[in-house]
């Protein structure tokens, strides 16, 4: 059948059967999935959202701290959309999941342990472990009980993997610690490292156990020798140590899916329908938006 | 004889350590649902700190599991602390206390309808319907789902909509969410000629406060899918 020309999309004929409702509604297939997180600060942002959710062509919306009734964020998610939003999963997951694709595409796993894990079965290519997590602050947790839930999420992840039978993982959220830290750093943490090419290496042995790799695109996005600011959170703690802007909110991506990642498709958004998120300052203005800038991300199949 | 300094130590284990009670509130969760939802403990960490999660698992549902609370303790069973997530967490110095803990989060009303809701989901997906044009009304959110059956092999499409509007009610008890009705081949067959026309029209009132979109995909089980998006308050 014929699509219309449309960005970003094929027509297939012989898709799998469970999305031939793709082609009997005689819609475009996306070849490739937009992912937007941000952690909302319990503000009521929902015109934002979907302003975002729009402007970015977001097909997975991934929320954390919302407290947005989710019929109220659908409402404005899907209105005058074609391409209808749905929310998957528990509204009590850690990080709320809304997506446009079929309710049957998204699979739940789990949730707890701050971390909800879903198998994201995309219309064209093959599925994926996506897992989002909102670990809580290191204000409230000793830095020995935050590396231990990375080790537990880790295991969850890895669980997950093994059920599905591969490593196509996306692991994102806010893991309030940045990229250099030991749970998102380490081996037994998360093992997310900065380089793509050691992340291509697959895993190393650390003490006789085999650690796979993430590979953490948010390191290209720090500092100021960017066009974007230089973190996804701002706070000054006054210690001797102050980084002042943090990478909180990251994406963690497994090497067998980085073939179908661009760093151009990451980026921390500072405004939404024209509307700066940022104060005057150039930091999060949490007076209009959230203390978080969101990000998003794509996966081409 | 050699000298024993140690005096008499009772290796008897403790009758009831908090693993314990929750080993055993796990094991009733599969009898009470005929083993549909299990409960399942997993140790998070051990010594000298433990920490056991408890966790709902739906079996049918791919092995989805949902983290209801955990508990952690020292090398001593006491005292032990209940956390739920982000929500609260207590301490407990004894057994009683404990119990009475435990008994408040198992029968609370959040953990008996993600049992519910997890039950429901868990039938849904399950083969052994006794009518060919049964048709299921699930919300997409376990956390509130509901199941509701609605027998709709007799009456015209007009009987039709408006069973399909009750079970829609029925299965949805939040407030705003969503409602897939799944219906068997003989339904489907029944309703597609209306499907892209006003058939899910279902009524004035609900008209406004709901969308929805109709999909057919090929199911051996079942054929057609409507997705109701229940957006917006929704007074049932």
């Amino acid at each position: 059948m014929e699509c219309p020309p449309c960005a970003g999309t094929k027509c297939y004929d012989n898709v799998q059967p469970l999305f031939h409702v793709f082609v009997w509604l005689g819609q475009c297939v996306p070849t490739h999935t937009v992912f937007a997180f941000w952690n909302l600060n319990r503000q009521p942002l929902e015109a934002l959202v979907a302003r975002l959710a729009r402007e970015r062509d977001v097909h997975v919306l991934m929320l954390a701290e919302s407290t947005i009734p989710p019929g109220v964020l659908l409402d404005h998610l899907n209105d005058g959309y074609s391409s209808l939003f749905t929310l998957h999963g528990p509204s009590s997951s850690i990080v709320q999941l809304y997506s446009r694709f079929p309710t049957t595409s998204v699979r739940s796993y789990r949730d707890g342990g701050h971390v909800g894990i879903r198998r994201l079965v995309t219309p064209v290519g093959q599925d994926i472990a996506l897992a989002a997590a909102h670990l809580p602050s290191k204000l409230h947790r000793s830095p020995e009980a935050q590396g231990l839930y990375c080790a537990n999420i880790v295991r969850a992840i890895e669980a997950a993997e093994t059920s599905y039978g591969h490593t196509r993982t996306i692991f994102c959220g806010d893991f309030n610690m940045n990229p250099f830290e030991f749970g998102v750093v380490g081996a037994t943490g998360f093992h997310a490292v900065m380089s793509r090419t050691i992340a291509d290496r697959g895993s190393r042995t650390v003490d006789k156990k085999v650690r796979k790799f993430f590979y953490n695109p948010m390191w290209s996005l720090f500092g100021d020798n960017l066009t974007g600011p230089p973190g996804t959170y701002y706070y000054g703690s006054g210690d001797e140590t102050d980084t002042y802007w943090h990478m909180f909110d990251q994406v963690l991506i497994r090497p067998s899916l980085l073939s179908g990642f661009a760093a151009s498709d990451l980026s921390i958004v500072t405004t939404i329908g024209g509307r700066t998120l940022l104060t005057r300052n150039g930091l999060p203005n949490k007076r209009i938006a959230s203390d978080h800038l969101p990000i998003t991300f794509a996966l081409t199949h | 004889m050699e000298e024993n300094l140690w005096g008499e130590i009772d290796l008897e284990p403790f009758s009831t350590t908090p693993l314990d009670i929750i080993r055993k509130q796990a094991h009733q969760l599969g009898k009470i649902t005929n083993n549909i939802v299990l409960g399942s403990i997993e140790t998070l960490r051990s010594a000298p700190k433990f920490r056991f999660a408890f966790n709902l698992v739906a079996p049918a549902l791919e092995g989805y599991t949902y983290n209801l609370f955990w508990i952690e303790q020292g090398l001593d069973p006491y005292p032990v602390e209940i956390t739920i997530e982000n929500e609260r967490s207590s301490i407990y110095h004894e057994e009683s206390t404990f119990k009475v803990a435990l008994q408040q989060e198992l029968s609370s009303p959040r953990t008996h309808n993600l049992i519910r809701s997890l039950v429901n989901q868990s039938k849904a997906v399950t083969p052994g319907h006794d009518s060919p044009s049964m048709l299921d009304a699930i919300t997409s959110d376990p956390s509130t789902a509901a199941l509701e059956q609605v027998n709709v092999s007799d009456g015209d499409r007009n009987r039709i909509a408006v069973d399909v509007l009750e079970a829609v009610k029925r299965a949805f008890r939040v407030s705003a969410g969503q409602v897939i009705l799944r219906m068997y081949p003989e339904t489907w067959n029944r309703l597609i000629p209306n499907v892209s026309g006003a058939f899910f029209q279902l009524s004035s009132e609900a008209q406004a406060s709901i969308t929805y979109r109709c999909n057919r995909r090929q199911d051996p089980d079942y054929i057609g899918i409507a997705l109701f998006e229940i957006a917006g308050d929704y007074d049932c």
